[in-house]
């Protein structure tokens, strides 16, 4: 008979091993199944038995592909782009919406919206407004005077157009959480700046922004790295051309597997842009660390 | 120094009237207390004496400027809050220094004054602190620094002490006054409670329901409360009320309490229509042992509670409940009615209807 007392220890565990388990499976699994891949050469469609161990090949290959450089330079650039914009774009539209006037919620609630559809959807709303003869931003610009703009098909304005769509439906998610941010701020601080001399827009620099930081931070780093691993939107906006002009990793990804067959390279490919993530998702965790070891010392020293 | 005039303030939150018609006076480096229950409006009259809230209706005049439609900045104020509200992200320096700073003040004064200041509230040593890493009591010295760097000619107190603990409140109040005794600025402090109006206030304010029930030095207040609601609310241990009604007989003016017939002022003779109803208001201070007085009250007691050199004994007087306080060298063991006396003179007498004093 198992004594109570080994029971009541064991019991932790025992909820925590069906999300284990799950996590096992279905993380765990197929990344270290990609590691293994990415030391092997196999196409699609030919047994397992006749993948063929190729040691690092794969990885040397990929670094001196020039096009995997490219597609590291758009992601770069790409996923910098947006996040410095959706971040000044975020945090500039809670600073001006962070106040109780008529109809404020409706206004929040649509400013929301975008980041509620599929991201499917957004690629096909952006193909439509970006379609060069019938496209309605076209239409405006021909309509203003203005000569009309290959959005999609120009390779210097295709990465633009992307970004674009991008910052369209995740300046929200910076947006939401720097409101929320902003309205736990304490509001008697606001208003001693207030009494203290602060103009509106020094209570901003001086208090609000310094105050809301942490959760920027945070806001920031969590949509670069799902900036990183973006697929959906540029597939149907552009399918990564013109030329190589929008081929971030993860659709190079895509088409080494799918396209170019080539499963080893392909899981090599995977392995790097986890790396990245995991370094970025890295940073991540460590600001958290280092702010709740700052407030722990913080609270012994109160204590 | 600017004298504070506050002229039919009013102010609604949508249909709801919080203050209605608020007429008061704070003379130039006066210490003026606004006390009541929470909700009277205290805290929101103060709120727009800073700017920080509308004003629906009236005036607000600091010094020779009507001042409510300035932005706070521009009213010549400084202000403690009642959770401090320091900046959590700067130093202590920092924290005191922003408005300096904010008005472009030279570095070297800045770091004068801010030296001076930290020197006179004993807060040196924390200058490079972070707000949470303070105690309270040290948040609120700093609180208290950063509105004095700034040698406002106005103050205004949001009830600073409320957030302390029992004995750092009665500690910080004592400081409180004694800063008060160097810094001679027109000041104004919100509490809701009496005994921080009592010891710190030039002037006293009582509000009730967004109405100033009566203003005066502590010892008017106490002395003579204008009317019901004050007279409960100054003084600790609070008035004993009793609900009587007012007989003549052959010694001057009377009131019936139950069966009791307690004698009244002799002064009030004249002013007093017959058989109405009153009420009688005597402090558990003013109860004296037996004999001591003119006035008999037997009180059947039924608690006592020892307070050290005090003892606040709670019983019952005709059917009302009645507080005496006495040294404790008199406390009897034990329950049981007990005869006491009181000097007529000292009583308060209200009019039961309108609440006000005779």
């Amino acid at each position: 008979m198992i004594s109570r007392q080994v029971l009541n220890r064991a019991s932790p565990y025992v909820f925590i091993a069906p999300a284990v388990l799950i996590t096992s499976i279905a993380l765990v699994y197929p990344v270290l199944q990609s590691i293994w891949l990415s030391f092997h050469e196999w196409s699609i469609g030919t047994p397992p038995d006749q993948t063929r161990f190729v040691g690092l090949e794969n990885y040397r290959w990929l670094l001196a592909d020039r096009a995997f450089w490219t597609s590291v330079g758009v992601t770069l650039v790409f996923a910098g782009a947006v996040v410095l914009c959706e971040t000044v774009l975020g945090v500039g539209l809670a600073l001006a919406l962070d106040r109780e006037l008529r109809g404020m919620s409706i206004i929040r609630t649509i400013f929301i919206l975008p980041m509620m559809v599929a991201p499917i959807v957004v690629g096909l709303i952006w193909r439509f407004l970006y379609n060069e003869q019938f496209g309605p931003l076209n239409q405006v610009l021909t309509g203003l005077g203005l000569p009309a703009m290959s959005w999609l098909s120009s390779p210097d304005l295709a990465l633009v157009s992307v970004i674009i769509a991008d910052i369209w439906q995740w300046t929200p998610f910076i947006f939401i959480l720097s409101l929320a941010a902003l309205q736990s701020l304490p509001s008697s601080a606001i208003e001693a700046a207030r009494i203290d001399g602060a103009s509106p827009w020094q209570a901003i620099v001086f208090i609000k922004l310094p105050l809301m930081m942490p959760v920027i931070v945070v806001a920031a780093l969590l949509r670069l790295i799902d900036a990183f691993k973006v697929l959906e939107v540029i597939y149907i906006l552009t399918e990564g051309g013109p030329g190589l002009s929008t081929e971030i990793l993860s659709l190079h990804i895509y088409k080494t597997a799918f396209v170019s067959q080539q499963l080893g390279r392909a899981s090599a490919l995977s392995n790097l842009l986890l790396v990245m993530v995991m370094a970025i998702t890295l940073a991540l965790v460590a600001v958290n660390h280092l702010r709740r070891v700052a407030t722990r010392r913080a609270d012994a020293a109160e204590g | 120094m600017p004298r504070i005039a506050i002229k039919r303030l009013e102010k609604r939150y949508g249909d709801v009237p919080v203050i209605s018609g608020l007429d008061l006076v704070m003379e130039d480096k006066e210490f003026t207390v606004l006390v009541g229950p929470s909700g009277c409006g205290k805290s929101t009259t103060l709120r727009m004496i800073a700017g920080l809230e509308d004003v629906s209706g009236g005036e607000i005049w600091i010094g020779d400027r009507e001042v409510s439609s300035l932005e706070p900045k521009d009213r010549g104020i400084a202000m403690v809050f009642q959770d401090y509200a320091l900046y959590p992200h700067m130093n202590v320096a920092q924290n005191m220094s922003f408005a300096l700073r904010l008005a472009r003040m030279p570095r070297a004064e800045i770091d004068a004054r801010v030296r001076r200041v930290a020197d006179m509230l004993s807060i040196s040593h924390l200058l490079s602190r972070r707000p949470r890493e303070l105690s309270g009591g040290q948040r609120q010295r700093v609180a208290m620094g950063r509105a004095l760097v700034r040698d406002a000619p106005v103050f205004l107190f949001d009830e600073p002490l409320s957030n302390l603990d029992a004995k750092l409140r009665t500690q910080m109040r004592a400081e409180l006054a004694l800063m008060r005794q160097r810094v001679e600025k027109n000041m104004i402090y919100v509490t809701h409670d009496q005994v921080e109006a009592m010891t710190l206030a030039d002037r006293i304010v009582v509000m009730n329901g967004g109405v100033v029930q009566q203003q005066g030095s502590p010892q008017e207040l106490y002395e003579k409360p204008a009317n019901l609601f004050v007279a409960g609310f100054i003084g600790a241990p609070a008035m004993n009320l009793l609900s009587a009604r007012l007989v003549s007989s052959s010694g001057g003016p009377a009131a019936s309490v139950g069966d009791l017939v307690l004698p009244l002022p002799e002064r009030l003779q004249d002013r007093m229509s017959p058989d109405s109803n009153i009420v009688v208001g005597l402090r558990p201070s003013a109860i004296k042992p037996a004999g001591v007085g003119r006035g008999e009250l037997p009180v059947n007691v039924l608690l006592s509670e020892y307070a050290g050199a005090h003892s606040l004994l709670i019983g019952d007087c005709a059917g009302q409940r009645v507080t005496v306080e006495v040294t404790s060298e008199d406390v009897r063991r034990g329950a049981g009615s007990a005869l006491f006396s009181f000097d007529p003179e000292q009583l308060h007498v209200f009019e039961a209807r309108t609440g006000d004093a005779f």
